[in-house]
């Protein structure tokens, strides 16, 4: 077993090659399918609502598994890991493509463009709620907890009236956890809720920020998404 | 059932790292490495072996937790009175254009509501917003914030950059904040100014407000005002929530320095909200505590819809955007070559709000220090504002609060 609690240990990573980067695979949806059919009363849920809360889970999943992953097993080296096992150097930070004269370190005019669009979107990750994320020092269970919040929370104003309410029943229990297990690892655990709490305001920013980032490069086709990444992100409310 | 919960949320990416596994499930507390700079644990309330020791340092926690509120609330009382003082007398006495009032038409129904609402914060809404109540009103709100913030401590210990990002990035979360919690249902959403803006009251305004409005204030009265509703939030969890989204460590651009400070600060009032919910509602104190933070991250995504539709009204030229509006909400914060010259000069000038001898959010008990006698509330915000140097150059002078419009004249000490 991974004693990080992560999918990679360290030799298992490799670096971020953005020229062959599509997004999320096949297999990634399949993977967090599977783990939003774990949530309570997913199967509960109206057809449209199963649809929004999936679609979200895969953005909420890009930036705090990143997040979690990257405070785990590249805080060292000051490296972001995607979740695709692949990391990226943030010590100094890389550049954005927006630099002067930065086509020449470009072989072709694609590569340049592919990587304008990708860059920036990594960095300003990076910058919003890696970093801010790894000094909370989260637990496996606080991180466990924090997403399947954040999902719930995210998903709330996208239900019905009745998938609000198992929204709130589920929030309310996972916060009650939250709070258990806070307040048994010492003192001043209403100050740690607090603090996991609020992290999610960056969290959401960020998962916003992908997800109209996302929707722009599919739009524009910049990456060779999967056509499921497509589908994800063309569905109307 | 929670234990079932926590089971069923199971770690996608690896089969084997079920979440049911390890001590600390099971409520058998596991140690943890936090050896990070930013994050404290322990503090000054750690229960000593000695029974009474422990009792002492709850007590302490208590009292300090209740001067934290307690300095919160009185900084929103002097907010409040100032927002009362300006539009309550301009519903009284009739103002013309120039805004000199006219005695031979006060209006007797206005002064009887604001004569009876002495307890509230600002007379019932009577008229709908207009785009000029929205500019007057969002430009005064901010006004205040920055004379509130001063009052914050460590806020004046930080450089100037540092108290610019901290007020630009809270800016827009006053905005909605501040009548959000003073609307008194999901209807509509009400200004201090005695308007108001429902769902659909975007058809009388041009395109700015309209802008501006018709995509947020749905928003506001389901995402912000409807929680508050349902939570019955009180005055003393609405400035604790307010000080924690002004008090945001993670603001972009801040130095580490003040990273520190800000979290200090923000610790101190999250530990202050917990024990006022524990006090007044220990059964659901935890999940009470969790709601209202979560209003944060829906306040937050709000501000970026808000700054949104301001850019674009501006960028297509839908409307004029208020100067200040534009110095807080619009300017790039790491472009100091336009640095906000007006925010500056107010934040190098004394606050204008009594503040006590001694700051709450300061380490350890502290005692709320009686307010100067020798100001009023509406005359020191008179003299900040009336410094030459805290006029924009692009003010007209019929909005300007210097004309006197809306100042009062010097009245006697509010505590004696």
């Amino acid at each position: 077993m991974n004693i990080y609690r992560t999918p990679y240990t360290i030799s298992d990573l490799r670096p971020h090659d953005f020229r062959n980067f599509r997004g999320l695979l096949r297999h990634d949806f399949v993977i967090l399918f599977d783990y939003a059919t774990r949530f309570p009363e997913f199967s509960s849920f109206t057809s449209h609502e199963r649809n929004m809360f999936y679609r979200l889970i895969l953005a909420v999943d890009f930036v705090l598994s990143s997040s979690f992953y990257s405070y785990k097993i590249g805080q060292a080296h000051r490296q972001m890991i995607l979740t695709n096992g692949e990391f990226l150097c943030m010590d100094p930070l890389p550049m954005t493509g927006n630099e002067p004269n930065a086509r020449q370190y470009f072989e072709s005019e694609e590569d340049f463009s592919k990587y304008q669009s990708l860059m920036p979107l990594n960095i300003a990750i990076w910058e919003e709620s890696i970093v801010p994320f790894a000094r909370l020092n989260p637990t496996f269970e606080e991180f466990c907890l924090l997403k399947a919040l954040t999902v719930w929370h995210v998903t709330y104003y996208k239900f019905t009236e009745s998938g609000r309410e198992k929204c709130r029943r589920q929030r309310n229990i996972i916060i009650d956890c939250l709070s258990k297990i806070c307040h048994n690892q010492g003192a001043n655990g209403e100050n740690r809720i607090g603090e996991l709490l609020m992290s999610m305001n960056y969290i959401m920013q960020s998962t916003q920020r992908l997800t109209k980032h996302y929707i722009m490069l599919t739009f524009f086709d910049v990456l060779n998404c999967d056509a499921m990444l497509h589908e994800m992100l063309t569905f109307k409310y | 059932m929670k234990r079932e919960a926590i089971s069923a949320i199971q770690f996608e990416r690896d089969p084997v790292g079920s979440p049911t596994s390890g001590a600390s499930m099971n409520g058998t507390p596991f140690k943890k490495d936090r050896a990070s700079p930013g994050y404290e644990i322990g503090g000054n309330t750690n229960m000593g072996v000695n029974g009474s020791t422990g009792q002492e340092n709850m007590r302490n926690a208590t009292s300090s937790s209740s001067s934290v509120i307690d300095a919160l609330m009185e900084m929103e009382a002097r907010v409040n009175q100032e927002m009362c003082n300006r539009y309550r007398r301009s519903q009284i006495f009739n103002m013309n254009g120039n805004g000199e009032a006219n005695g031979a038409q006060v209006d007797p129904v206005l002064q009887q509501a604001a004569e009876s609402t002495g307890s509230s914060a600002f007379a019932p809404p009577n008229r709908p917003c207009t785009t000029e109540d929205l500019n007057e009103i969002s430009r005064t709100t901010l006004l205040l914030m920055v004379e509130w913030a001063k009052t914050i401590n460590p806020f004046m210990e930080l450089s100037m950059d540092d108290k610019i990002i901290l007020l630009k990035n809270y800016a827009p979360q006053h905005l909605i904040l501040m009548p959000a919690f003073r609307s008194p249902d999901t209807t509509r959403v009400c200004l201090f100014n005695n308007t108001y803006m429902t769902r659909d009251n975007n058809t009388d305004l041009n395109g700015f407000a309209a802008f501006k409005t018709s995509n947020i204030t749905p928003r506001v009265l389901d995402e912000i005002v409807w929680p508050m509703r349902q939570l019955q939030m009180r005055e003393q969890e609405f400035v604790c929530l307010k000080a924690l989204a002004f008090l945001h460590p993670e603001a972009k651009g801040l130095s580490n320095e003040s990273q520190i400070l800000i979290r200090d600060a923000r610790n101190r009032v999250l530990k202050a909200l917990y024990a006022f919910i524990l006090d007044q509602m220990p059964d659901e104190a935890p999940t009470r505590y969790g709601n209202i933070l979560l209003l944060a991250p829906a306040l937050k995504a709000l501000t970026q819809l808000l700054i949104e539709n301001m850019t674009l009204t501006k960028f297509f030229g839908l409307a004029e955007v208020d100067s200040l509006l534009s110095e807080f909400i619009l300017d790039d914060i790491n472009d100091h070559s336009t640095a906000p010259v007006s925010l500056q000069q107010h934040l190098s000038s004394p606050t204008t709000l009594p503040t006590s001898g001694v700051s709450p959010l300061t380490s350890g008990v502290g005692s709320v220090g009686s307010v100067s006698s020798g100001l009023t509330p509406t005359g020191m915000l008179s003299q900040t504002l009336a410094a030459p140097s805290a006029i924009h150059p692009l003010q007209k002078q019929a909005d300007s609060l210097l004309n006197g419009n809306f100042i009062l004249e010097a009245k006697p000490p509010m505590l004696e």
